[in-house]
């Protein structure tokens, strides 16, 4: 995988995932984190932070595939396998130490986030596969 | 990787991680939890949650090396590489959350948490290495 590809690969999924989370945590879910006593208000952040943390997230994970990619398939599929195990040790035990930890975090909500992590974790997976395919020769 | 030396490594890593949360997390930042509003009292917290999680956690780094060992040096140098690279992942920008969406949450403990689980991983990774060099054989 080349530079270019990293680069291409943390523009892509970083938009993507920024997308994704506008929809998700901005709207879907937005009236729940209001309700958890233990979070800030989110109209008090500023919303650059979220969009920058998915790009750095974006490149970190393209950049640990890029070290790790030999042990999968070189095929949308298999990346694929890699953004959901990368997920899964994201997300746990992460996601239910939080729904210890915090005051009022409904424990729901960290199924959802796991949920979450891992199609975003597919979806990350399967481009960083499309990106990094072998080109097939033309005739 | 076998199933043996993945079992063995499991609990090696289960037993490490939960002496260092206890002294990491419990000794050295469990005063300052109890002054951060949005955290739970440390009282109301089952223990056995966070030794299980710790538990889980070093099954997932086992498991998922094992899936990824093809691309990594088995030796303690490459599963002090493999950790390191977790510990990033895991840690940026999920460590940073905290600091913007809980209340009161310092922003200095955020570096902490980013550099002990980094510490923590590269331990695991060191002796997850040690477990799983091949053995060299003798005349």
């Amino acid at each position: 995988m080349k530079i270019k590809q990293l680069l291409l690969g943390t523009v892509i999924i970083g938009v993507i995932w920024n997308i994704a989370d506008f929809i998700l945590q901005g709207i879907i879910l937005k009236s729940t984190y209001e309700s958890i006593s233990g979070y800030v208000s989110m109209d008090s952040i500023n919303p650059v932070w979220w969009i920058l943390f998915d790009f750095i997230q974006a490149f970190l994970v393209t950049w640990f595939f890029r070290k790790v990619m030999s042990s999968f398939e070189r095929s949308p599929q298999g990346a694929m396998l890699f953004g959901v195990f990368l997920a899964i040790i994201l997300a746990v035990p992460t996601v239910f130490i939080e729904g210890i930890t915090v005051k009022g975090f409904p424990m729901w909500l960290a199924w959802l986030w796991l949920v979450q992590y891992i199609i975003y974790g597919a979806v990350a997976g399967y481009i960083l596969g499309m990106l990094s395919k072998p080109k097939i020769a033309t005739a | 990787m076998n199933s043996k030396q993945l079992l063995l490594a499991f609990l090696i890593l289960g037993i490490i991680g939960n002496v260092y949360d206890i002294l990491f997390h419990g000794v050295m930042l469990g005063p300052t939890y109890a002054t951060i509003p949005s955290m739970a009292d440390n009282s109301s917290m089952n223990p056995l949650w966070f030794i299980l999680f710790d538990f889980i956690g070093a099954f997932l780094f086992v498991w998922v090396f094992s899936r990824m060992e093809s691309s990594l040096e088995k030796n303690p140098m490459g599963g002090v590489m493999y950790g390191f690279l977790v510990g990033i992942l895991v840690t940026i920008p999920g460590m940073l959350y905290e600091a913007v969406m809980y209340k009161g949450f310092p922003l200095w403990l955020s570096f902490a948490w980013i550099a002990g689980f980094i510490i923590k991983f590269v331990i695991y990774g060191a002796v997850l290495g040690m477990l799983v060099r091949p053995k060299k054989a003798t005349a």
